[in-house]
Parts: structure tokens; C-alpha cells; sequence
């Protein structure tokens, strides 16, 4: 009799993350499910839940253990595009209504399988939403002993001028998961009357260098300096390429802790490791790509990512799990 | 100081926010605010480490945050009007999002300061993921009714089989309860469409309970979808005796930690058989005799609140009211036959 399938992992479809991955379960010999995480046309996936059963693209979820989810796919954009057509904008809304409906099972399907007592490495309950809302997040990880740089997020002229004035050089940045961070400039300063139309998240310009920090369990498996062009501001621009670095084990522990603090199993982080040696959180990617890191660290990352889901399907302990991940260099 | 802070779009007069406005105004209640969440122009917010601000006013000091017409959105939805510019590209969907994500910050901040939200964001995200909602209702008397949520066409018959008459709704809730039939299956069941909700219909009345701090403080009577109903059915609004059911769903509403809400349910057998959670009932569409009530006693509890003393409240006197303005019977007749066609094979 066949084992069991205990494991199935969730990514638009090509993914190359998640093809990266079903190929490292492959080479590992443990049977895993990849799934199209995207409902609708483009994928045809039949999904039904009951009291009794969960069915995602034909797969029932009654034997599977633990889940990954490398983002959600949306069949809408994320948000409306310019457009200067009565019409399209509104036939593009309904896009969005629709969405909602696609959405709305989607997240009541994973919720389903962590009250069922599965593992949903990343929730989207937990930190995606805190990735939308980085105001509370920012002061949620300050509040909790978690070092962040200075934030103000405003639509008031005065506050974001008096900011700028305490804090010399600031970066604004967008308060959702998309977008980049930039410099404020002085051209900018011109244009401030607009904030009363859209507020603006500020930082406090923290230089120094920036790691990317992948967390699968309770350990680092992964740190890695993000190398750019001197003055590069947003380090996912113009990335040079990655160094190794070694972080602290006091410091592991602690952005250990910040992720398990969100709710997390696994997660990609942003730190700015200042001048003078402070680490400040940029920000937390509960899906995380990886794969911009080259093959031979992406695969590391994917490996222990795998161990983990695997060891857990098969135990039911996160420690186990947790044990089973290798820190690079192994 | 501001105690009460009441979050919401509109506080013109026939919305929920103006009658709460103006029933704290006649209790004489000096500590209220409304603010804008539209955030239109003279409402300037603020968010650092230090606190929540709304021009001058620091909200970490309210005792407690009425959100009204504030749901879960994912992605956030552009909004429906046609006031633009169309000569000239429109790009305000991502000052929207912009504007939602500080909104979302803002009521998350304030419930992590100890701020009451009415209702907690985590109500409202479970609001949206309804189908879970739904999933997670038991207790004594109390259960959610027999549902699937599906879109491929073996389950869905499989179900239907299994029970005497199915209604449907979208994934979201956001639509009523409407038969479903052999049209309905060939139209709706496809994996090119959104899975949708189905539920087994229920024998027994259907009922409309609106709680407060884990009291019923109003039970409506209502007709149930069906291709019999006399059209009047729809148009009356009938208050009944609630004391029976007042603990379970005192017990239903603790457990999914919605302070002010509506429960729709069968009364069937002794037990009550949830069809809907509602975080955020547009009580604004029940008749003035109703609403005014209700908005009456939501400033009350509000009031309580922030006087931090114990709420009780009066039943409402058991009118029978009819809808609002439907004068147009003749019209509405032709459409609702137009409507009931759709069942007809």
C-alpha cells in the first residue's frame, strides 16, 4: 500500500520557487503535492469544503500534515491600474468583487485546516496581514522589545516636515508589500501639500549594510549581505549580488523570536545592520523569494524548508522539525 | 475628552453613524466624535511609536471604537464612484489601498493600546472568511447549518442529493440567501467561477437577532427565500419575544467575540440553526420604528462604556412595521415574478 501524501505546497502556477521545491522533495523521495494556489480560469481548480472534508485541485486534505504557501495569486491586479475609461474602470471593479470571492475561500480554506490541527507554516492570517499594515506592525515589533527604525506613517504636512527635521535623512516607503523605498528628497519637500491626498509611511535613514535573513524553525538557516551600489537606498534595485554573513547568535535568537512573535514557521527577512552594529527590522516576507539568492543558497534555504514540512508531517512535533534544519554552511 | 469614537464614512442623518451621533447627543453625552474614514481632506492622522492621532485628538485615550461600513478586503476594492476627471488618467485605487492599510494599522494600534473596537478587526476577518466562520459555530442548541462551499459539479450534486432543498449564497455572504435549482447549478458550479456557499434549508421560522454585549436585544421575524411567498411576506417586519433564546446566543456571540452583531437562524426542533454572522448590520435599511431603536440602545452601550458602568435595556414594543417606500406594489410585483422566474425550469 502507498504511503500517504503528507505534505502539499501552494504557488501560482510556473512558480519557479515552488518548482524549485517539488523538485528538492523529489530528490529527497518525499511525495509532496504542488498546488496552484490561484482559483478561477487559468487554473480550473475544483475546490470543496465541508464539515467534513477539505478539497483543493482534486487533492483531499484528510492525510495532509503540513502546508507551505509561497503567496497568494490573485486574478485581479492588486490594485486598479491608471485608466481613463469610465467603463473599463468599472468592469475591472468587478474584477476586484470577484476576487473577493476567490479570496474569501481561499483564506477560509487554510483557517479551515489549522482549526483541523494542521500545520500552515505561514498563515495567511498572521503576518500577510501584518505585511498590508506595516504601520501597527513597525510599532508592534518596537512595543515588544524588537528594534525597528523610526517610523512615522501621516497625511499631516507638519508632522512629516517636523519628522524629517529630527531625523535628517528619511526614506518613504509604501505601507503594503509592494513597492520600494526611497530617498526623500529635497525636490520632493516641494510637492508635501500632496500628503493630504495619500498618507506616506517615513523612516529614519539607517546606513549601513542589508541582510537577508531566512528563517525556517527556530534557526537562521540562512544570512545573507545584500551587496549594491554605494548610497543604493532600496537594496532589491540594482542588487550586485550576496555575500555569507554571519550573524550573531544572539542576534539569530532574537529575529528567531520576532518570528515566531508574528506567527511564523518560516519567513524571509530585511535587516540593516547599522555602523555601529545595531540590527534594525525592515520587514518580514512570510512568503518570501528566494530564488534571486542563486541557485546553490536558494536550494539550501529550499532544503531546510523541505526538511521541516517533511519532519513534522511524519512526527507532529515542531521541535523534531525544528531540529531537523541545518544552518549554512552545513 | 473624547471617549467614544464612532469610525464610518457618512454621518449624515438616515445612516447608522448620524442616528448614533444624534441619540448621544439627546443622552447629553459630551465625550463622542465621529471621524471620517474616507480621510477627505482637515482629517489629518498620525501614526508613530508614541500613539494614534486624528488632528488633535489622541484616539490611545478612547475607550472604545465603533467601526462602521470598515470591512476586510482583500485586495482592497476600488471605490464605485463616477466623480473623475476621464480625461485624464485616474490612478486613486492605490491612494485607496494606501488610505485602507493606515485605516487597518490604525484599528489594529488601538485594539493593542486597549482600545474596545466594536468590532475587533479579527471579527471582521472572520467575517470575510465566512465559510470558517460558519465551520467553527457549535454549542448547546446551537449549530451552524449543513454547508458546502464548492465549485466542481460531483460534490455539489452529491449534496443536493442528500437534502430536501438547498439555498446559495457567494463565498463572501455578501448576498442574500437565494434558492438553487437545477438553473442555478448549471450556472453557478464551474471551476472557472468562485466556489459558492450552499445550505441545506431548515424547517421552521427564520429569525433575525440583533445582539449587544452578549444580550439579544432584538428578534425580527422573517420570510425565508421561496418560490411560494406572498410578496408581503418580504415587506413586514415583525418583533418577537427573544427570552428563549437569550443565553444561546449570549454563549454565540462570546464565542466569536462579536460585541454588536445579527444572527440569522431556523428555529428547528429546539435547536437554532445559524445561517449568518452579520459584524456590521446595515440596521439603516430596517424600518425607522426598528433602527432608531437599535441605535438607540448602541448609544447606550456606548455610553456605558465609556462611563464605565453596567448596560441593560427594554425590549422594543413588538410592532409589526412594514418596509420602507415600497408604494410601488404593481412594479415590484412584475419584477419579482421576473425574479421568481428564474426557478422555474
Amino acid at each position: 500500500m502507498t504511503e500517504p501524501v503528507k505534505v502539499a505546497i501552494f504557488g501560482a502556477r510556473q512558480s519557479p520557487q515552488i518548482d524549485a521545491l517539488y523538485r528538492i522533495f523529489t530528490d529527497k523521495k518525499t511525495s509532496v503535492h504542488q498546488l496552484n494556489i490561484q482559483l478561477g480560469p487559468e487554473s480550473l481548480s475544483q475546490v470543496t469544503v465541508t464539515n467534513e472534508k477539505l478539497i483543493w485541485q482534486g487533492v483531499d486534505f484528510a492525510d495532509i500534515e503540513a502546508v507551505y504557501l509561497r503567496g497568494t495569486a490573485l486574478t485581479s491586479w492588486p490594485a486598479m491600474p491608471p485608466i481613463n475609461s469610465v467603463r473599463q474602470y468599472h468592469e475591472r471593479r468587478i474584477q476586484f468583487l470577484t476576487e473577493q470571492e476567490y479570496q474569501a475561500v481561499t483564506f477560509s480554506f487554510f483557517e479551515n485546516l489549522v482549526a483541523r490541527g494542521k500545520l500552515v507554516i505561514n498563515p495567511l492570517t498572521s503576518a500577510y496581514l501584518d505585511h498590508d499594515s506595516k504601520a501597527q506592525q513597525y510599532n508592534k515589533l518596537a512595543a515588544n522589545g524588537f528594534s525597528v527604525p523610526k517610523t512615522l506613517t501621516t497625511n499631516d504636512v507638519e508632522q512629516a516636515k517636523a519628522f524629517i527635521q529630527e531625523n535628517g535623512e528619511v526614506i518613504v516607503k509604501p505601507m503594503v508589500g509592494i513597492g520600494s523605498a526611497r530617498m526623500v528628497k529635497e525636490a520632493d519637500k516641494e510637492n508635501f501639500a500632496d500628503l493630504a491626498y495619500c498618507p506616506t509611511m517615513f523612516q529614519e535613514r539607517i546606513v549601513g549594510d542589508t541582510i537577508r535573513v531566512h528563517i525556517v524553525g527556530d534557526k537562521v538557516v540562512l544570512a545573507l549581505k545584500i551587496l549594491t551600489y554605494e548610497d543604493q537606498i532600496d537594496s532589491r534595485t540594482n542588487t550586485q549580488g550576496f555575500e555569507f554573513y554571519q550573524m550573531l547568535p544572539a542576534e539569530q535568537k532574537k529575529i528567531v523570536q520576532a518570528n515566531r512573535f508574528l506567527g511564523l514557521h518560516y519567513a524571509t527577512w530585511d535587516v540593516m545592520i547599522s555602523e555601529q552594529g545595531q540590527h534594525y527590522y525592515l520587514d518580514c516576507n512570510p512568503g518570501g523569494y528566494i530564488m534571486w539568492i542563486g541557485k546553490q543558497y536558494s536550494d539550501f534555504v529550499l532544503s531546510q524548508l523541505a526538511n521541516y514540512l517533511s519532519v513534522y508531517a511524519e512526527s507532529k512535533s515542531i521541535q523534531k522539525a525544528s531540529d531537523s534544519v541545518e544552518c549554512y554552511p552545513s | 475628552m473624547i471617549k467614544i469614537g464612532i469610525f464610518s464614512e457618512s454621518c449624515e442623518a438616515d445612516d447608522l453613524s448620524g442616528m448614533l451621533l444624534e441619540q448621544l447627543q439627546q443622552q447629553s453625552n459630551q465625550s463622542f466624535q465621529w471621524f471620517d474614514i474616507r480621510l477627505t481632506q482637515h482629517n489629518t492622522v498620525t501614526i508613530n511609536e508614541q500613539g494614534v492621532y486624528w488632528n488633535d485628538v489622541d484616539l490611545c485615550q478612547l475607550k472604545v471604537a465603533f467601526i462602521h461600513g470598515f470591512n476586510y478586503e482583500n485586495p482592497v476594492i476600488p471605490d464605485s464612484s463616477d466623480k473623475r476627471d476621464w480625461a485624464l488618467w485616474n490612478a486613486d485605487s492605490i491612494t485607496r489601498q494606501q488610505k485602507y492599510s493606515l485605516l487597518f494599522s490604525l484599528f489594529s494600534e488601538l485594539r493593542r493600546r486597549g482600545v474596545l473596537l466594536i468590532n475587533p478587526l479579527s471579527t471582521l476577518i472572520g467575517n470575510y472568511m465566512k465559510l470558517n466562520s460558519l465551520d467553527k459555530l457549535s454549542g448547546p442548541g446551537v449549530r451552524a447549518a449543513q454547508f458546502i462551499c464548492s465549485n466542481e459539479l460531483n460534490e455539489v450534486e452529491s449534496f443536493n442529493k442528500g437534502v430536501s432543498q438547498i439555498v446559495w449564497r457567494p463565498s463572501t455572504g455578501r448576498a442574500a440567501w437565494q434558492l438553487f435549482t437545477a438553473k442555478q447549478l448549471q450556472e453557478l458550479i464551474s471551476t472557472e467561477k468562485p466556489p459558492i456557499l450552499l445550505a441545506a434549508v431548515e424547517p421552521g421560522p427564520l429569525r433575525r437577532a440583533y445582539c449587544l454585549d452578549g444580550q439579544v436585544v432584538l428578534l425580527l421575524n422573517q420570510a425565508g427565500p421561496s418560490d411560494q411567498a406572498q410578496l408581503e411576506r418580504l415587506e413586514m417586519y415583525q418583533a418577537s419575544d427573544y427570552s428563549i433564546y437569550q443565553e444561546r446566543l449570549s454563549i454565540l456571540s462570546r464565542q466569536i467575540d462579536m460585541p454588536w452583531g445579527e444572527v440569522l437562524f431556523v428555529e428547528s426542533d429546539d435547536e437554532l440553526v445559524i445561517y449568518d454572522i452579520d459584524p456590521d448590520p446595515p440596521i439603516e435599511s430596517l424600518p425607522r420604528h426598528y433602527s432608531e431603536y437599535l441605535s438607540q440602545v448602541l448609544a447606550e452601550y456606548l455610553s456605558a462604556i465609556a462611563e464605565q458602568i453596567n448596560f441593560s435595556t427594554l425590549a422594543p414594543e413588538p410592532k409589526v412595521v412594514q418596509r420602507t417606500a415600497l408604494f410601488t406594489r404593481r412594479m415590484l410585483r412584475i419584477l419579482f415574478d421576473f425574479e421568481r422566474s428564474k426557478y422555474n425550469d
